[in-house]
């Protein structure tokens, strides 16, 4: 076959450098977990530390039948701006659930139940898996972070260990 | 003994693959350790290669889409098949397809 590109060629990738927009992400881990089986990726922002950190690594497991409880940390569409984020439920209402980063000051309301990608279940960072903030420990986190003294402990804690330049990523 | 890619043999892509067009390109993930993994290797298709992709539809023999890509691109059919034989070979060899009964 004569062409530009040359001959038909399978091309191995590294999904590192990848960058893949908001709809992309969104597409394709549904398309993956459609498939019924965990999608890990690696994540960019703030807005969850420090549970789960900038570049750290993440599997989210579909959500199936499973029943959304409050503390589960999950990845979901923002009905604000359409792009993915990766936040815990600290709360439930009758549109279905509330959801706030627990770095962040604000929350997401009204997060339809069909808008939640899956759950999260790993968080790894720097090859080591990270078990604070999804054990038995997530409904108190869900509730301290509802208060915002999450925020609140980061800043205060934060500044002391020099952490105080790291703003939330929305 | 691993199978070979024949132009009478028809194949559809496997169930062991999600293949997404992301940013123009056609990313293929693999989910053989069942796991979609973004920081695992992942595969792409170069224009040519897309071109034989879209046409494994569990209908059309590997001969016949050869037949359609020979109005499209230069080359002697020889040549084409040998491209169309090549690549389904290779993905077969990673269980990216697979043959339709």
């Amino acid at each position: 076959m004569r062409s530009p590109e040359g001959k038909p060629s399978l091309c191995a990738r590294s999904g590192r450098e990848l960058l893949l927009s908001g709809d992309s992400l969104i597409g394709l881990m549904a398309e993956v977990m459609a498939e019924g089986v965990p999608f890990r990726f690696r994540v960019a922002g703030y807005s969850m530390s420090p549970f789960i950190r900038d570049g750290d690594v993440i599997t989210v497991l579909p959500k199936g039948g499973r029943r959304l409880r409050r503390g589960d940390v999950v990845a979901y569409v923002r009905p604000v701006n359409g792009r993915p984020a990766v936040h815990r439920i600290v709360g439930r209402i009758s549109a279905g659930f509330v959801l706030k980063g627990d770095h962040e000051s604000t929350a997401d309301f009204h997060v339809a139940e069909s808008g939640i990608l899956g759950v999260v279940d790993r968080v790894e960072r720097n090859g080591r898996r990270v078990r604070l903030g999804l054990g038995l420990g997530r409904r108190l986190i869900a509730g301290l972070s509802a208060w915002g003294f999450i925020t609140w402990a980061f800043r205060v804690f934060g500044r002391k260990r020099g952490l105080s330049g790291q703003g939330p990523v929305s | 003994m691993e199978a070979k890619a024949g132009l009478g043999k028809i194949y559809k892509p496997s169930g062991e693959i999600v293949a997404r067009e992301i940013e123009g390109e056609l990313i293929i993930v693999p989910l053989t350790a069942g796991i979609g993994d973004m920081e695992d290797e992942l595969f792409s298709l170069n224009e040519t290669g897309r071109s034989i992709w879209k046409r494994l539809d569990g209908r059309k023999s590997l001969g016949e889409i050869a037949g359609e890509l020979a109005a499209d691109y230069d080359g002697g059919p020889g040549e084409i098949e040998e491209d169309v034989l090549g690549l389904v070979d290779e993905l077969l060899k990673r269980r990216m397809v697979v043959e339709v009964p």
